[in-house]
């Protein structure tokens, strides 16, 4: 479904990437782990064309994105919830979840608001809230509840558990597992070890603009070395 | 005379007038910039244009109205080809190039209106309709200062309407707030831009016709109302229509009774509140963008 080969990327003249290759198939949860600064943010944010690629391709449903503007992207399938979650403080709850209205992916059987707060009721008791009011947790729900609205093929997260309280980590894990089983696609970055390897079916480990290990992450739970050196858990 | 309540309702008028004509002109400014952090220093001469080109259509058609209506309409048209012709290649080259682009291109416009108009003042009377004075606190005030005062109250409030109340409105919203997020989900942040862009020009082309009456018509009246409009951008907030309003009336009510009050002191007030905003409140008093 996704296919990062060979990418080189960076800011102007200082290059983070040096040749990335990642995939994600169809149904697959795939987690790119790596210390910060490994170039995990700037892998997404080349996917979503807001880097461009210098060298290398990235191709979704065998199609390159080099010429695709980031916002022809949702209606293709790909939906990025970024690392500070982008709540729109000015808008409300609703304004926020209605933005997609015009620009989702068309399917029969979609997400619908009513199913977005079966799945995340504390949302519909904040309707009326503004942006900048949620807690944390409630943020990151919105967040990936407005990702979701778009019917995404493949659903990108960063970092969607960085400072929530461990109840809440339980919470967005749940979540994700029953996203996963429904057969979304998902491309995790995560800093949290263990929450990424449980629940994804394969794992990446970016170290130094290149990825260093990549396999089941069943087997990255083994690897105490490549655990240590590239991730320092 | 300063007691006296008729006189002073008179310049509160006066000053809710003038203020109007601010928020004509800043709040296209204020959600451009806020949008896309593009500053336009050729905005007053888009002012100009409404005025020129209304006192044109009104000498040839004979009627105000055709001008109030065809005038921000060709100001419009103005705004859009400069947009596809300059600006939209300066988008990514950074403030430096935008101002000195669009300051030259106050120069090529005062030029223009030169050659095209001349030297001279240029006189547009109101309309029949509203050319009459009505008696308030036995005070004569003219009745067309009280139709710019609707026109911006009505202005103010369709602008309110369509950005809080629409979808559109909520897209330009979450541009302002996060632009780079918006475009992940759909929005073309870019077309959005160019759509305020061409109603900010609109809106500079109305403010130039609606004012024409009241002032008269010269080339140089955009570098007038240039400096209080970015005053009112500045102590308003970048992005905000509640920025633009409030800052027009400070701005409106303090020239106008500055004046009035304290005449040795009035052409320093502006830049006064001016200071004192940006030392207490750097980012205006209704910035859009939260922080």
């Amino acid at each position: 479904m996704l296919e990062i080969s060979g990418l080189h990327t960076g800011y102007g003249e200082k290059r983070v990437l040096h040749g990335v290759d990642l995939t994600v198939g169809e149904g697959e949860v795939v987690t790119l782990l790596g210390r910060n600064g490994a170039g995990k943010t700037t892998t997404l944010k080349a996917v979503m064309s807001l880097l461009p690629a210098m060298e290398g391709e990235i191709r979704f449903d065998g199609r390159p994105l080099k010429k695709v503007k980031t916002y022809d992207l949702s209606a293709l399938g790909l939906s990025f919830v970024p690392e500070n979650r982008g709540i729109f403080p000015s808008l409300s709850v609703r304004e926020n979840l209605e933005l997609t209205r015009s620009t989702r992916r068309e399917v029969a059987d979609g997400w619908t608001m009513e199913r977005v707060f079966e799945f995340f009721p504390r949302l519909r008791e904040r309707l009326d809230n503004g942006g900048s009011q949620l807690s944390g947790g409630e943020q990151q729900m919105l967040a990936i509840a407005r990702g979701l609205l778009l019917n995404p093929k493949l659903l990108i997260l960063d970092e969607p558990t960085e400072g929530l309280a461990p109840i809440v980590v339980k919470q967005i894990h749940e979540r994700l597992m029953e996203l996963k089983k429904a057969g979304l696609s998902i491309l995790l970055v995560e800093q949290n070890f263990g929450f990424a390897t449980t629940l994804a079916d394969r794992a990446f480990v970016l170290g130094r603009g290149e990825i260093q290990w990549s396999g089941p992450s069943g087997d990255l739970r083994g690897e105490s070395e490549i655990q240590h050196r590239w991730l320092g858990v | 005379m300063l007691t006296d309540p008729g006189y002073l309702f008179v310049q509160f008028l006066n000053g809710l007038q003038f203020s109007m004509l601010l928020f004509l002109l800043s709040v296209g400014l204020s959600v451009t910039f806020g949008l896309m952090n593009f500053v336009n220093l050729a905005h007053g001469a888009l002012y100009a244009c409404g005025a020129f080109i209304g006192y044109s259509i009104a000498v040839w058609t004979g009627s105000f109205w055709a001008a109030f209506l065809l005038a921000p309409l060709a100001v419009c048209v103005i705004g859009a080809v400069l947009y596809g012709v300059l600006i939209r290649q300066v988008r990514s080259a950074g403030p430096l190039t935008q101002v000195l682009l669009t300051f030259g291109l106050i120069f090529i416009f005062l030029d223009a209106f030169r050659v095209i108009w001349g030297d001279l003042a240029l006189g547009v009377s109101a309309p029949t309709l509203l050319a009459t004075n009505i008696h308030i606190f036995g005070q004569t005030y003219p009745l067309y200062r009280l139709f710019l005062i609707a026109l911006g109250l009505a202005v103010y409030l369709i602008l309110w309407l369509a950005l809080e109340r629409t979808n559109i409105g909520a897209m330009v919203r979450a541009s302002v707030d996060n632009a780079e997020m918006a475009s992940c989900l759909g929005v073309n942040v870019e077309r959005l831009f160019f759509a305020v862009f061409c109603t900010g020009c609109l809106l500079a082309g109305l403010a130039g016709v609606a004012a024409a009456p009241i002032f008269s018509v010269y080339p140089g009246m955009d570098l007038e109302i240039l400096i209080p409009t970015l005053i009112v951008v500045v102590i308003g907030g970048l992005g905000s229509l509640k920025g633009a309003i409030v800052g027009s009336l400070l701005i409106g009510m303090l020239q106008t009774f500055g004046q009035v009050l304290i005449p040795q002191l009035a052409g320093s007030l502006s830049y006064i509140l001016l200071g004192a905003t940006l030392i207490l409140r750097p980012e205006g008093l209704f910035p859009a963008r939260a922080h």
